[in-house]
């Protein structure tokens, strides 16, 4: 894992012109060798996706392939709250979120991301798939929800997550899996991939 | 027939939808701002009307009445702009830079505790981005809308220069300055003409004196007078959008028109490529670099059907708003103005650090302005080499990644001015 010196180094060395493969984080609005941590902590940003439970009775896979891995905005509402507007997160709420910083991972490095203590304790849960790939490029999707019993206020611009960084071992990998997440602002649900195996095991387990 | 009665339940139902719009979602005040003021605008109106009883003036009522439904008829697609302004389609990371860069253009100098601009950002229905100004009781509101399917593409921003230069024709009074040279370019043209005018318009006896004290005669080509002014507004618009935003503005331009906008050419314009020769010889004059073959991208719409009348006073428009003295001129304007307003023309050095950066698929920081950012996102655009080591990103991917990362550092270049402002204490 690197320490906030490395990190703070690595993204110096991705400033520079001639760099071909950088660490950057943007924008980077606090100095982190302050910190004194092993961790950047990440900002909210200002769009938010929300599930309409009332379009459809329950998310299954088959549908996704079904529809052609189709827009999931079928079943999602997308909101824009500029900074200085609250969103209020209600307990068992649960939304998507975005890191307001785009992230520049390179191919040697990559890292995980996961809630601040101060919020967990409050009852905010920010992230389940919380890896981030080596080559990863924009913003980073926040699965938001609230486990606690008291509403919660949040607003864009805060400090939510924080991110480690490690470094790959061995050689980094040449072909970076540019997949659907890659290059976006705002948060996306995603398309849940066919699990052939999983197709296989249910059909041959029937009489 | 009650039109009093009808009068006041469409006001009513108008203030009924109001007061539902201002439900909705806004992003950003100025948009509701608007909506209010067009509420109490409504409201008056209705207050008037429910003041008539049994004993007032039957004619004042009609009037009133009639008034009333133009209000309607004025401010409906007002609102239902206001309305889009609110849906997600649009990229509200745009909206901050370009109150801003609305605010320096049109209010330049002015205390930040008197400036009046406001912005509302939306999408249209039709293709072409548009502007409502000068309505009036929305004094100081921009409205500028991009077609829908475009509303969130930041490569078309520029072309929001071109409405901003509109708002600068009607507050600076740009016709006012170029009037007398006008009328004297239309009616040298005129002259020129005679022949062909008697015929058009089956004129008798010679030819007057002073063409210009003519009272038949002005009567006669009041619209090619009308029309030479709407084709230099819009000749100077594209010049102050050209000044603006640079080569990102000529781009912006060609990916909107080119090759030519289908159908009949519409007479309140220039024809395209009068438009274009005249977008080159400006960026010559500003020293911008015209985009290769830029010329040839384009070819003109076709003639619309005309009355003989309607076509001479177009070809006496078309004339006189090209005079190549009075376009130079019109650039010279635009450009004084913008210099004025101390928006200065986007460098090199900035754009190309900034491009660096998209090469690298990282969004800009410390940008000077939103015209730099374009003008390297169009750069990035054109450069068909782009990000050719990620040989698993489709070049469709890449398109999208391209304008998510544009609408990043656009937003990166808003929070960075918004701490300045902060900072310096004025937020």
């Amino acid at each position: 894992m690197l320490n906030a010196k490395q990190m703070v180094n690595r993204l110096n060395q991705g400033k520079k012109v001639n760099a071909k493969d950088p660490f950057a984080i943007t924008p980077l609005l606090k100095r982190i060798e302050k910190s004194g941590s092993a961790s950047i902590d990440l900002r909210l940003g200002t769009w938010f996706v929300t599930l309409r439970p009332a379009r459809m009775p329950c998310l299954k896979v088959e549908e996704d392939e079904k529809n052609g891995n189709s827009s999931p905005s079928q079943f999602t509402k997308t909101s824009y709250i500029p900074f200085g507007e609250k969103y209020y997160l209600h307990p068992r709420g649960f939304v998507l979120g975005i890191t307001l910083e785009w992230l520049c991972m390179p191919r040697d490095l990559a890292g995980y991301l996961i809630g601040r203590s101060s919020w967990g304790r409050r009852g905010l849960i920010i992230a389940t798939a919380t890896g981030v790939h080596p080559g990863f490029k924009g913003c980073l999707t926040l699965e938001l929800s609230n486990v606690g019993e008291i509403p919660i206020e949040l607003e864009p611009g805060m400090e939510v997550c924080q991110l480690f960084i490690h470094k790959i071992q061995g050689r980094p990998p040449k072909e970076i899996d540019h997949s659907q997440f890659f290059g976006l602002r705002k948060p996306v649900p995603g398309n849940v991939k066919p699990d052939e195996i999983a197709k296989i095991l249910a059909k041959a387990s029937k009489p | 027939m009650k039109p009093l009665e009808y009068s006041i339940k469409r006001l009513r139902a108008v203030r009924a939808q109001i007061k539902e719009l201002k439900e909705s979602e806004f992003p950003y005040k100025d948009s509701s701002e608007a909506l209010d003021i067009l509420d109490k605008l409504f409201l008056t109106k209705l207050e008037r009307l429910e003041s008539f009883d049994k004993k007032s003036n039957s004619e004042a009522i009609n009037t009133e009445c009639s008034e009333s439904l133009m209000a309607v008829f004025n401010y409906l697609p007002i609102l239902g702009f206001i309305l889009r302004s609110t849906n997600v389609r649009n990229a509200f990371e745009i909206f901050g830079p370009l109150r801003r860069l609305a605010e320096q253009i049109l209010e330049h100098g002015v205390d930040n505790n008197n400036k009046i601009t406001r912005l509302v950002l939306s999408s249209e229905w039709s293709y072409s981005p548009h502007i409502y100004t000068g309505k009036l009781n929305l004094s100081g509101f921009l409205f500028v809308g991009l077609p829908a399917p475009e509303s969130a593409n930041p490569f078309l921003i520029p072309l929001a220069g071109h409405e901003f230069g509109h708002a600068v024709w009607i507050n600076r009074k740009i016709s006012k300055g170029i009037e007398e040279e006008l009328y004297k370019n239309i009616f040298i043209i005129i002259n020129s003409k005679w022949h062909e005018y008697k015929n058009v318009f089956a004129v008798m006896g010679k030819k007057p004196s002073n063409l210009e004290k003519d009272l038949s005669i002005r009567r006669n080509v009041r619209h090619a007078i009308e029309l030479t002014f709407r084709h230099s507004e819009e000749s100077f618009c594209d010049f102050i959008g050209l000044r603006i935003f640079g080569q990102s503005y000529l781009y912006a331009f060609a990916y909107l028109l080119s090759p030519k906008i289908p159908g009949a050419r519409s007479v309140r314009y220039p024809n395209t490529n009068r438009r274009v020769k005249n977008l080159i010889l400006a960026a010559k004059h500003y020293k911008i670099a015209c985009p290769p073959n830029y010329k040839s991208s384009f070819a003109d719409s076709g003639e619309p059907k005309l009355t003989p009348a309607e076509k001479f006073n177009l070809s006496v428009a078309d004339k006189a708003s090209d005079n190549s003295a009075f376009v130079l001129k019109l650039i010279e304007e635009a450009n004084n103005f913008i210099d004025y307003t101390r928006i200065n023309k986007s460098s090199k050095s900035k754009v190309m650090k900034i491009y660096n950066r998209f090469n690298k698929v990282v969004p800009a920081d410390k940008c000077d302005s939103l015209p730099d950012i374009l003008n390297a996102a169009w750069m990035a655009h054109q450069n068909p080499s782009l990000w050719k080591q990620y040989k698993n990103l489709e070049e469709g991917r890449k398109y999208i990644v391209l304008k998510e990362l544009v609408l990043k550092s656009i937003e990166v270049f808003d929070i960075e001015q918004i701490k300045i402002k902060a900072e310096n204490g004025n937020a």
